[in-house]
């Protein structure tokens, strides 16, 4: 039903952060528009943290009330996309600590591991092919070198090559700067490096 | 030579993932690689392991379904929109001359755009990063499919997580707008320090420490000082037959209570018309007021007084009322006086009557203009007098609210420990909506400050007693009203710290004289209100 929904033309043309102009003047469209385009990204990003569908669509959800209710302390020059992720991530650390498991889940889990139809996390190499089973035990053994790493460190890895942030946005997100999380990833990925050479059978 | 040239390639692999090589990197990479095999060796590893990182990454949402949360998220935004009867400061100030009655209008105006710079600047939210140019960083917005997966059932409702998490973010909000040197520090012991002889002191002395209380501490407790009358100078001016009424109130909170209640007496008879404000300072002096030692920094504003002084109380807040029969302050603060007396039924029916009204007041403006002509009476200059009262507003009031809340929340909890978690309800909302009036009618960044103080300590309260039982409804209310204080911290959040930047911008005499007696006229919350 929601295909037929009638979004206001002016809306989808305008840019993020106009749209979040246009909210601080009490424009309620401007809202449901920046949801359409986001709702599905911060949705992603949330269940990196979290590994949990329900959790992360109420988490995405409550990103935007968020969103509205911060709405006046928004800086239009600067970029809504960081904001955002920003907030989402501050509630997914919150959901973690208030779960008591302030560590993310074993990378090596994430590596090896596929949903099935119900959303359920499950362990299977039946029926794979040898080239798909090398490089997911190639991506295992990434995945245990990752859990060595500190919870800032994967914090990182995660931004960076899951969700494909930029440095800038990255250090946005965090809290950091640009230069301090470019240092970090250039250590992450040399201790990496070092650390593969160790098991270089597995990479 | 290895390690430079190992960097060489780790940095270009960052920048080259991000696609901003720049030329003179992509030659520099080009030729590393041509000149070592181990390098070329490396550099197919890192390129290898961003490709197996995202791979990582992609296989924990395969099977991720789209979503769709418009309507949810628009549908919770309409009841905090709804719960916000008090937003944004800058939508609440009373209607007021602008900055163009100010003659020096040109240093003014300068003063305020500079000012708001510096707010979005240094906002709450804003880094101090240079700014991004403005331009769409939204994703394409990928073509809705006739069918979205929708395997999770809608549900909106905010649980305890969420009720949790909205009061954990408020609880943040708060400190971090209080996270400056309070005003409030120090209610007792800055009469310790030297008093200053009152004709000495200059307005530069009073810019001075406030501009040095943005991050000093102990320059509040000296501005208190300068502000504060001792017992004898105070004598001195209310046996002054020349000093208005209005002095006389200001310079009896100096007296020992008794002298203070005969001359607040003498004070209410000279009066023209009913001030209420005079009225409540003669209900105060039968408060007992104990120091805040380090061992209970805070206390409850009955604690401390006799049954009869709680009576002589009533008496005095029953002829209050009539004076001033819309504010409901006065409800409250009856309220609390019949709770330590037992009279619970009389107490839920004066919080039951201030449910029923819009607004509270503790009357900070008049308080404060009442200081100004005590410390000129009392030979501080014009101008000082002025800016001081001018600085402190509030300041009182705001001890006084949050005393009174802090009073009626232990009696709720106290009927919860009893087991009637019926009445602590009734107080604990009443409590609330108390600090909703207060911030509603706040004129004084002080009283809003406290107003929201109030609101959270009420909150506190219902969510411990919603904890651990079914109310789903009340929890989702709790949660809405959390956030929309969430959003009134973050308005004050930036009007205080634009107050501070004002301070800190400096200005010349007149200016000062003016912004003081537009702070005395009109409050602290209306001064960057600009337009002609």
């Amino acid at each position: 039903m929601h295909a037929n929904r009638v979004h206001c033309v002016d809306e989808v043309q305008k840019t993020d952060e106009e749209l979040m102009v246009a909210l601080r003047g009490g424009d309620r469209e401007a809202l449901a528009e920046l949801v359409r385009r986001y709702q599905n990204d911060i949705f992603r990003f949330c269940l990196h943290y979290l590994r949990d569908f329900e959790l992360a669509r109420e988490l995405a959800q409550e990103t935007f009330v968020r969103v509205y209710v911060a709405r006046q302390r928004f800086d239009e020059t600067r970029k809504f996309r960081p904001w955002v992720l920003c907030i989402a991530r501050n509630l997914s650390l919150n959901e973690l600590k208030r779960k008591k498991s302030v560590h993310m889940e074993s990378l090596e889990e994430y590596a090896s591991a596929a949903r099935d139809d119900d959303g359920e996390l499950h362990r299977s190499s039946d029926g794979i092919p040898d080239q798909e089973l090398m490089e997911q035990e190639r991506r295992e053994a990434l995945a245990r070198l990752l859990d060595f790493l500190d919870g800032e460190s994967r914090e990182i890895v995660i931004l960076r090559f899951f969700q494909k942030m930029s440095a800038r946005d990255i250090a946005e997100v965090v809290g950091s700067t640009e230069g301090a999380v470019r240092t970090r990833l250039h250590r992450i990925l040399k201790s990496l490096r070092e650390k593969s050479l160790v098991v270089k059978d597995h990479l | 030579m290895r390690d430079r040239e190992y960097d060489i390639t780790l940095d270009a692999l960052a920048d080259s993932l991000e696609g901003k090589l720049s030329e003179a990197q992509a030659a520099e990479v080009r030729d590393a690689l041509a000149a070592s095999a181990e390098i070329r060796a490396d550099y197919l590893w890192l390129q290898g392991v961003a490709h197996d990182l995202e791979a990582i990454g992609a296989q924990v949402i395969k099977g991720a379904p789209e979503i769709d949360v418009v309507d949810a998220v628009l549908r919770a935004v309409d009841r905090a929109a709804a719960s916000e009867k008090t937003v944004h400061l800058e939508e609440r100030k009373p209607a007021r001359p602008s900055f163009a009655l100010w003659g020096a209008v040109a240093l003014a105006a300068a003063a305020v755009v500079v000012i708001m710079g510096l707010v979005f600047e240094f906002g709450i939210f804003g880094p101090s990063e240079p700014s991004a140019p403005v331009a769409s960083q939204g994703p394409a917005r990928p073509p809705v499919p006739d069918e979205r997966v929708a395997v999770i059932p809608p549900d909106e409702t905010p649980g305890s997580g969420r009720l949790d998490d909205a009061m954990e973010q408020l609880e943040r909000e708060l400190a971090e707008t209080l996270d400056t040197p309070s005003k409030h520090a120090d209610r007792g012991g800055f009469l310790a320090t030297a008093a200053p002889v009152l004709g000495n002191v200059t307005q530069d002395d009073v810019v001075a420490l406030r501009q040095a209380a943005v991050s000093d501490p102990d320059a509040w407790v000296r501005l208190k000082r300068m502000a504060t009358l001792d017992a004898a100078t105070a004598a001195e001016v209310v046996s002054n037959p020349e000093v208005s009424p209005d002095a006389i109130v200001g310079a009896a909170a100096s007296l020992p209570d008794e002298e203070a209640r005969q001359w607040l007496v003498t004070a209410v008879g000279r009066m023209d018309q009913q001030k209420p404000y005079a009225g409540l300072a003669l209900a105060t002096t039968y408060m007992a007021q104990p120091a805040p030692t380090a061992e209970q920094p805070a206390f409850a504003l009955f604690d401390g007084m006799t049954e009869s002084d709680l009576r002589a109380f009533l008496s005095e807040m029953a002829a209050l009322q009539e004076a001033d029969p819309e504010n409901a302050l006065l409800d409250a603060l009856r309220a609390g006086a019949l709770l330590r007396l037992g009279d619970t039924d009389g107490a839920l029916a004066a919080l039951a009557s201030l449910q029923g009204k819009d607004l509270a007041t503790a009357y900070g403006l008049d308080a404060a203009r009442s200081r100004q002509l005590a410390l000129a009476a009392a030979g501080m200059s014009e101008e000082s007098a002025r800016m001081l009262s001018a600085v402190l507003a509030g300041s009182d009031q705001y001890n006084m609210l949050c005393d009174l809340a802090r009073d009626l929340l232990q009696s709720g909890q106290a009927h919860e420990a009893q087991g009637d978690p019926d009445t602590a309800r009734q107080i604990y909302e009443a409590t609330q909506r108390l600090g909703e009036q207060v911030t509603g009618n706040a004129v004084l960044s002080e009283e809003s400050l406290a107003g929201i103080d109030i609101q959270r300590m009420a909150m506190e309260g219902l969510e411990a007693l919603y904890a651990g039982s079914d109310l789903a409804g009340e929890m989702e209310r709790l949660t809405t009203s959390a956030l929309a204080l969430v959003s009134q911290i973050n308005s004050l959040g930036g009007m205080l710290e634009s107050l501070d930047q004002l301070f800190l911008g400096g200005g010349d005499s007149s200016f000062w004289n003016q912004l003081s007696e537009q702070i005395l006229q009109f409050g602290d919350l209306s001064v960057f209100e600009s337009s002609p």
